[in-house]
């Protein structure tokens, strides 16, 4: 009856939905009754929406229950729409910015026959695709910025969001935000709107959480943990990472010191348990709103219990292979989020030891760290050869490169076997090579062969399916890589388009072959994977992932007692138009400020004093007496 | 029996029925409030309180609905006064609301289980102590 007034309103101001709306097909269940008091209700799936008796003084009812929550925000997300009693109660309550999230078209349809609904629909934002709320898991949709980043004109978290013009709300929401649902609308579509409720909890680690992230004595994860921290700090987090290598000496110590592997096991243990202590005293001055550990990271059992007793978010990330580092089993639960960079058997394996909050989080590359290098004819000429390799020398690929040792061939890294067979193409006798000259490397060689590691295969691993880090940073510089075959490797690469990968040494001997000839051919490809992992593989995509998934599952930050005022909070008081606002935005990167932090500022600025620096320097007099 | 012994039970059986029913009206009361906050934790919350709380409002209706059958049978001996008819047996109202309350229950339709809490339960929980105040005054006059 009023569909079409309604959607031409619609059309002006949601043309996205008008249009789903129009070409939706008719295969629904709503079905409208009419209540006792001749009102128009609603049942779906045989589920009443709507009270069936007097759905006007339910939704009045809905309103005053949330009464307070309505003045204390600027922001309203109501989940779930129905035929709109509760919203059109809602505008007559608050002026506030209005989101309305409701997946069921058929729903809205119903709603749209059944009233005039033309200025609600002029007045209030329905959502119903949630990827406008960059919920994406891949792309570089941007997190959403408080006011305060956009009235800055600061880009949001790094590079990925420009500047949006003053005023210019760019269909963002505020900082301020309350979530009303509309409880039978819930029901029907969970996980939907469990997704919309991450929402809250994404814009609170937005702000900006500090961030004590436990890196390993030794290993692979070890720089894997610098870069997490880099990319965290840039994201606008508060990092201090736990740099637990300046303990590898006693590590090896201890390895050193025993051959009795009991007596080595204890060592390590109380290397452990000390360093788990010293992560329970920074947390103590730090207060981390997560601790987010990397694979090896030196934090023993009651550490995490410790920890989970204070209800301080942990995160693991093990970016190891679970079929070969079983110690995943004995720590897995104690963790909050739990990420992995395998799924399939490994899910199934954490679903039977009752670990809640895992995640697939494939490694990724740095793009600060591994980027094209322009090499001078020296370092071509040093670090370059038609095929190299970079990495230790893991039983497969020993036995494996001995097909090779015909070729330009150059292996770069440590644990290679120093025979005459091999001797003369290990670089540097074997020593390791730093991410520095690596990179070098990756640029300066026509093919990096990628082959992942095994110790009980003679080549390729046929089962092999996590992605090694290496993957990604050769294609970071931009470089060529032939890779053996992965089975999560083409969910994250076009296969024969970013990276070509081989099936067994011959295989790999006629690429080498080929793509030796068709440089031009190499250098597209290689391009295509420099691309792709600038769009969808470099740890800021993982990190933002991490924290969306975090939020997803419901985190809340632990309530520590702190110094000082959040800045956030200090400029939502100010009025983010007045000039107080405006002075204080200049904090906005520092999460939390006292007033001595503003009077450090104050002394070592330029310029004559503003009228506000004036006020705060009285204050801090006033203060001092 | 001798009619002296059935005056006698009969006196016995009103002194009883009186006593009750003051106890019978707070809990109809209670009741009353009581299923009315939980429609409103149950269309706006829907959380394990809200059952639980609603789980023990059913059980102590059972026992008020026992207490009202009771009630029923002790009056029916004491047919000599004409009492007003129970609101919750009249065209088997109760019956009706406990039905459709189980069938919301089955299909977790919480919005039709609060309307008919709501409209239809507390309305005949205040009409059941409405009916029990009339009933205590009758019986404290004409008794």
């Amino acid at each position: 009856m009023f569909f079409e007034k309604n959607i031409t309103v619609l059309r002006k101001v949601n043309p996205g939905l008008a249009l789903a709306l129009l070409n939706r097909e008719a295969i629904s269940n709503p079905e409208i009754l009419h209540a006792k008091n001749g009102m128009p209700s609603l049942k779906v799936d045989s589920i009443a929406l709507h009270s069936l008796y007097d759905p006007v003084k339910e939704a009045e009812d809905w309103v005053k229950h949330h009464e307070q929550k309505i003045q204390d925000s600027s922001s309203i997300f109501v989940l779930g729409f129905g035929l709109g009693y509760h919203i059109v109660e809602l505008c007559k309550n608050t002026d506030g910015e209005l989101i309305v999230f409701e997946p069921r078209l058929d729903v809205l349809e119903a709603a749209l026959e059944t009233f005039c609904l033309t200025s609600i629909l002029a007045r209030v934002r329905i959502v119903t695709d949630l990827k406008q709320f960059s919920f994406v898991k891949k792309g570089n949709t941007p997190l959403t910025p408080s006011p305060l980043e956009r009235g800055a004109g600061v880009c949001n978290r790094g590079e990925l969001s420009p500047p949006l013009g003053k005023g210019d709300t760019g269909g963002f929401y505020n900082n301020n935000i309350a979530i009303l649902e509309h409880k039978p609308s819930v029901k029907l579509n969970p996980e939907y709107f469990k997704k919309v409720t991450a929402i809250k909890s994404l814009e609170k680690i937005n702000r900006g959480i500090k961030i004590l992230v436990v890196g390993p004595v030794y290993g692979g994860s070890l720089p894997i943990a610098g870069y997490c921290s880099s990319t965290l700090r840039k994201m606008g987090h508060t990092v201090e990472l736990m740099d637990n290598s300046r303990f590898s000496d006693a590590l090896f110590f201890a390895d050193e010191v025993t051959k009795d592997r009991a007596r080595y096991k204890r060592l390590v243990e109380i290397l452990t348990a000390f360093l788990s202590e010293a992560v329970i005293a920074r947390c103590e001055a730090f207060k981390p709103r997560l601790v987010f550990a990397l694979a090896q990271a030196p934090l023993n059992a009651e550490c995490l219990e410790i920890l989970r007793a204070n209800k301080i978010p942990t995160a693991f990330w093990f970016v190891e292979d679970f079929r070969v580092m079983g110690y995943w089993r004995k720590i897995a639960r104690s963790y909050d989020y739990f990420f992995t960079i395998q799924k399939g058997d490994f899910f199934e394996e954490l679903k039977k030891e009752g670990v809640k909050n895992y995640h697939y989080l494939p490694l990724a590359a740095s793009h600060d760290e591994h980027r094209e290098n322009k090499l001078n004819e020296e370092e071509k000429e040093h670090y370059g050869s038609d095929v190299s390799f970079v990495g230790a020398g893991y039983y497969n690929r020993r036995h494996f490169f001995r097909g090779l040792l015909d070729l330009d061939f150059k292996i770069w890294g440590n644990g290679w076997p120093q025979d005459q067979g091999y001797a003369k193409y290990i670089q540097r006798g074997g020593q390791r090579i730093e991410t520095e000259e690596t990179v070098k490397i990756f640029n300066a060689s026509e093919i990096n062969i990628n082959l992942h590691s095994s110790t009980y295969h003679k080549g390729i691993n046929p089962f092999g399916d996590f992605v090694n880090p290496r993957t990604f940073e050769i294609a970071s510089c931009g470089a060529f890589q032939l890779t053996d075959r992965r089975k999560e490797l083409e969910e994250l690469f076009d296969l024969g388009e970013e990276i070509v990968v081989f099936e067994d040494l011959e295989d790999l001997r006629l690429k080498i072959s080929y793509y030796l000839e068709h440089s031009e051919e190499r250098k597209t490809i290689a391009e295509k994977a420099r691309q792709r992992v600038l769009k969808e593989h470099t740890y800021e995509h993982r990190m933002r992932e991490l924290l969306e998934f975090l939020a997803a599952c419901g985190y809340e930050p632990p309530v520590w007692k702190e110094e000082g005022e959040s800045v956030h909070e200090l400029i939502d008081e100010a009025g983010s138009e007045g000039e107080l606002a405006e002075y204080l935005s200049k904090f906005a990167g520092k999460g939390r400020i006292t007033l001595s932090d503003i009077i450090k500022e104050i002394e070592n600025g330029e310029g004559d004093i503003s009228r506000t620096e004036s006020i705060f320097l009285l204050m801090n007099e006033l203060v001092k007496k | 029996m001798s009619e002296l012994t059935k005056e006698i039970k009969g006196a016995e059986l009103l002194t009883a029925i009186k006593a009750s029913i003051g106890d019978a009206r707070f809990v109809a009361q209670q009741l009353s409030g009581s299923f009315k906050d939980n429609v409103r934790s149950l269309r706006l919350e829907e959380n394990e309180d809200t059952f639980l709380h609603l789980e023990q409002n059913i059980n102590d209706l059972r026992h008020f609905m026992e207490f009202v059958k009771e009630l029923g049978n002790g009056l029916g001996c004491l047919n000599e006064l004409s009492l007003p008819p129970n609101p919750a047996s009249s065209q088997n109202s109760a019956l009706n609301i406990f039905k459709d309350m189980n069938s919301a229950f089955e299909t977790k339709d919480w919005i039709m289980l609060s309307d008919l809490i709501e409209y239809e339960l507390a309305p005949l929980l205040d009409k059941e102590d409405e009916w029990l105040g009339s009933l205590d005054e009758k019986l404290q006059t004409e008794g």
